[in-house]
């Protein structure tokens, strides 16, 4: 079948000093592919997952819980802001705590002020 | 090797281990609310020291003395951001914990003595590692990383980890994944007195939302992305979108390099924030609000 021969287009999100901008130069010249740039028709697409460049996934709770940590908030603090439980506040920073610890990044504040806004 | 450590020698460490946690009993207490159990220990006559993460909401507290004696106990101040918390009881002739002004290294051996219903409890192990000053996940600042590898149990959370001298190395407290953390004597002597003092740790207040930004000239700095109409950023003029790029002539890489700035002794301090507005340099004058307490 013809339409199996056809390359497939893969769309890569190449921005300068990326995942997407190394994944190019390894698949170049791969055959039966060919790399299309942004705003060109593509069959598949591979773009960075949100929280990739972290090597941390975190749940959009915990995200909430993170931001509120790195401004200093106690649980009690948290707990009444996000209108959750001060155990459940306790759940989530301890969950937290160890997905930092686990890539050795314990630096809430800079973590948090990569995914969003800090008030100081 | 002809060396082999004896009957003898085994019984002396057993007694002199059992020695040591009778020695330190006498400053622990057990530290209780309605619903948690842990420990403290005496700081001074009257104060208790025991672990923030620990203790519950509400001021409904009783401590448990050596011995057994009950007495009721009142929340004097805590900084969750170190996990240190201060409980006044009025009750005196209360023999402190003797705090440790020695460095401990990585190797040694130590017990984590805790406290239930007035008697000991121990852990026993070896401390795991030590390293420099860190940061905790709230900006505390502690003054060392010691690691503890015994087994605490939970009533133990807030009591003291012992060197072999009889010296308190510092507060055991939970870390990640369970593991025992151990709070510096150090740290609790720079706490604890402002904690008695003034109920808290004081935080220097922006009135800014703040997000780490690239500049186009490869450098980065804190963009304001919203500004709290009655704080002291509007008061000193500061707009949505102004980039903050120094802190009195300091650069600012980032908005954690702000948070660090925004210790207690920046409190009613006035600094010059250099920003970058519309591309162009500009310069405000603020003063240094305290953070509001937000429980």
């Amino acid at each position: 079948m013809k339409a199996d021969r056809d390359p497939i287009r893969l769309l890569l999100d190449r921005t300068a000093g990326g995942p997407g901008e190394r994944l190019a130069e390894l698949l170049a010249g791969v055959p039966g592919l060919r790399l299309v740039a942004a705003g060109e028709a593509a069959d598949m697409a591979i773009v960075p997952l949100p929280a990739a460049d972290n090597g941390i996934a975190l749940t959009p709770r915990e995200r909430d819980v993170l931001t509120l940590l790195a401004e200093g908030a106690s649980n009690k603090a948290i707990a009444r802001r996000l209108g959750i439980s001060v155990h459940t506040a306790k759940f989530h920073v301890g969950s937290l705590i160890d997905k930092l610890d686990a890539v050795g990044r314990t630096d809430a504040v800079a973590q948090a002020a990569r995914l969003g806004v800090i008030h100081l | 090797m002809a060396a082999s450590v004896s009957l003898k020698q085994l019984t002396e460490l057993s007694t002199a281990l059992a020695d040591l946690t009778a020695a330190a009993a006498a400053s622990l207490v057990s530290v209780r609310s309605r619903r948690t159990r842990s420990s403290g220990f005496v700081w001074q006559d009257g104060l208790i020291v025991t672990a923030d993460d620990a203790l519950p909401d509400e001021d409904d507290l009783t401590v448990v003395l050596a011995g057994g004696e009950t007495v009721p106990a009142r929340i004097a101040g805590r900084d969750a951001s170190t996990d240190i918390a201060l409980l006044r009881v009025e009750r005196a002739g209360l023999a402190p914990a003797p705090l440790a002004t020695a460095a401990v290294r990585a190797g040694s051996l130590a017990v984590a003595v805790g406290c239930e219903d007035g008697t000991a409890t121990v852990a026993f192990g070896a401390i795991a590692r030590v390293a420099g000053p860190w940061r905790s996940l709230r900006g505390g600042e502690i003054d060392a990383r010691i690691e503890f590898d015994g087994r605490l149990r939970r009533s133990g959370e807030g009591g003291l980890a012992i060197g072999v001298d009889g010296a308190a190395i510092g507060m055991a407290v939970f870390g990640p994944r369970r593991r025992v953390l151990v709070i510096p004597a150090a740290t609790i002597a720079r706490v604890a007195p402002k904690l008695a003092s003034d109920g808290r740790i004081r935080r220097g207040y922006l009135g800014l939302g703040l997000h780490t930004v690239a500049l186009d000239d490869e450098r980065s700095a804190a963009m304001v992305m919203s500004v709290d109409a009655s704080g002291p950023g509007a008061a000193a003029g500061v707009r949505q979108g102004d980039i903050i790029t120094a802190w009195d002539g300091q650069p600012v890489a980032a908005v954690q390099a702000l948070l660090r700035l925004l210790g207690p002794d920046s409190v009613g301090r006035t600094v010059r924030l250099a920003l970058r507005r519309a591309g162009e340099p500009t310069e405000v004058a603020l003063t240094v609000a305290e953070k509001p307490v937000s429980g």
